[in-house]
């Protein structure tokens, strides 16, 4: 199935601006492996919202739909077929 | 018919809590043109100039505080920088491990332009063979004993300092906070602790233990590699045996505590530091900012101040935030965490601002390009 995940503006510039990618999982596929496609056809973009063991960084949210997956089941998250994934800035900084 | 003078142009890397700044001057340091910021207003911790090849190279490990950190590279002096695929520095899956930031970045001798070496949080050592485009980690330190001990210090577990032996590949000393410095003799496969005679004053059981100390920089002369000072969480030291034992240096200064440690790049036995009240109060003695030079390998300290700000002053020094360049006549440079970069171009003698207002400076790094 596609799923199409929406790029935060800082993230742009590792998408020559798109702000949607699509990315072909199986069926019935979970967070992890939705992210685990993005960074293998976008590294750069892969390992900015998680780090080298697979987890989500601290101050990045990831959404399905309108649902952070920390309230989920974190990377276990199902995605449905048609949702979208959503990567977005945590509100933290200085 | 007159010969041309060679060209020069100096540079001095600059990076702070947002972004990579840097300054180059034309005229011998006697003027300069700041420019930044690069990358993206990332933290940049850690930044090197590598001017072993034909081109310079400049380093820079950045991290930002969403996406994590990078570490990238520039063979155009800072025009445009490339991030290597995959990630330089990446922690094998079996650590579970994930980098969390890069502290230092160190060119290796001139007769081995490709390598390069990286100090990370966590604590680890990282060798690079190919100028710095993909790292291993050293397996021996990562798999040290101790490992369980070491704890973060205030900017967290880092190992911060590299020091290959000048002479010998097989011999390296490197330094962490917290864990103090060690040492190996082998090439990397085993490490030993080095810090007899370092204090650990924030220790309840032992002041002297046999690591645990919170080393804030290590520095030694390549002409003389059996020579090393440190500056300490408390206590300023040298090693004249390649740090199997330390002593005490800090009489003449006017505090012990401080983050840098620099050594004259033509002089042995010629070190300079910034000192700060106490771990406890972070500011410079008397709220006067001033560098303080021995040369003589710490018997003797001398206050330069020439140029300096007048004014009372608050701000602190990081500890890679003071380097100096290897001109004949070598300069001096450090930041702070106000924002300003202070530049010598006569050993420390006497002092300008060559940038202000920046963000708080965490690094500098100089040298000569062109």
């Amino acid at each position: 199935m596609a799923v199409l995940v929406r790029i935060p503006g800082a993230l742009r510039q590792f998408t020559d601006n798109a702000r949607t990618i699509e990315v072909d999982v199986p069926a019935d596929s979970d967070v992890a492996q939705v992210l685990a496609a993005l960074g293998a056809e976008n590294p750069a973009l892969g390992r900015r919202i998680c780090d080298e063991q697979g987890a989500v960084r601290q101050h990045v949210n990831v959404f399905v739909g309108t649902v952070n997956v920390r309230d989920g089941d974190g990377l276990a998250t199902k995605v449905p077929e048609g949702a979208e994934l959503y990567v977005l800035p945590a509100v933290s900084g200085g | 018919m007159l010969k041309e003078s060679p060209m020069t142009q100096t540079m001095v890397l600059i990076g702070t809590r947002k972004g990579l700044w840097t300054a180059t001057s034309d005229d011998d340091r006697q003027s300069w043109t700041v420019r930044g910021p690069d990358l993206g207003l990332n933290e940049v911790a850690a930044c090197a100039i590598d001017t072993r090849g034909a081109t310079p190279r400049l380093f820079a490990g950045a991290s930002s505080s969403h996406w994590g950190p990078a570490m990238s590279y520039s063979d155009d002096l800072g025009a445009t920088w490339t991030e290597p695929d995959p990630a330089p520095i990446s922690f094998p899956q079996e650590t579970e491990a994930a980098l969390a930031r890069v502290w230092q970045i160190m060119p290796g001798p001139a007769d081995q332009p490709d390598l390069v070496w990286a100090g990370t949080e966590p604590s680890a050592l990282w060798r690079s063979e190919d100028r710095g485009v993909s790292f291993r980690l050293n397996q021996g330190l990562w798999d040290h004993p101790h490992r369980k001990e070491w704890e973060p210090g205030g900017g967290g577990q880092a190992l911060h300092t590299i020091l290959p032996h000048p002479a010998d590949s097989r011999q390296m000393h490197i330094a962490m906070s917290t864990g103090g410095v060690y040492r190996t003799t082998d090439d990397g496969a085993s490490w030993n602790p080095a810090n007899k005679g370092i204090q650990g004053s924030f220790l309840p059981a032992d002041e002297f233990p046999e690591y645990g100390q919170c080393v804030h920089k290590v520095a030694r002369h390549p002409e003389r590699p059996d020579q090393l000072f440190a500056q300490n969480h408390g206590g300023v030291y040298r090693s004249d045996d390649e740090g199997e034992t330390w002593v005490s240096i800090a009489d003449g200064l006017p505090a012990d505590f401080g983050f840098n440690m620099v050594v004259h790049p033509h002089a042995p036995g010629t070190v300079y530091v910034i000192p700060l009240v106490a771990d406890v109060e972070r500011i410079p003695p008397d709220a006067r900012c001033r560098v303080y030079r021995s040369r003589d390998a710490g018997q003797i300290w001398e206050e330069l101040s020439r140029g300096l700000p007048e004014d009372r002053f608050y701000a602190t020094v990081m500890r890679d935030a003071m380097c100096a360049d290897d001109a004949p006549i070598p300069g001096i440079y450090f930041g702070t965490r106000s924002g300003s970069v202070f530049a010598s171009a006569d050993e420390g003698e006497s002092w300008s601002a060559i940038a202000a207002h920046l963000p708080d400076v965490l690094c500098v790094r100089a040298g000569m390009v062109g």
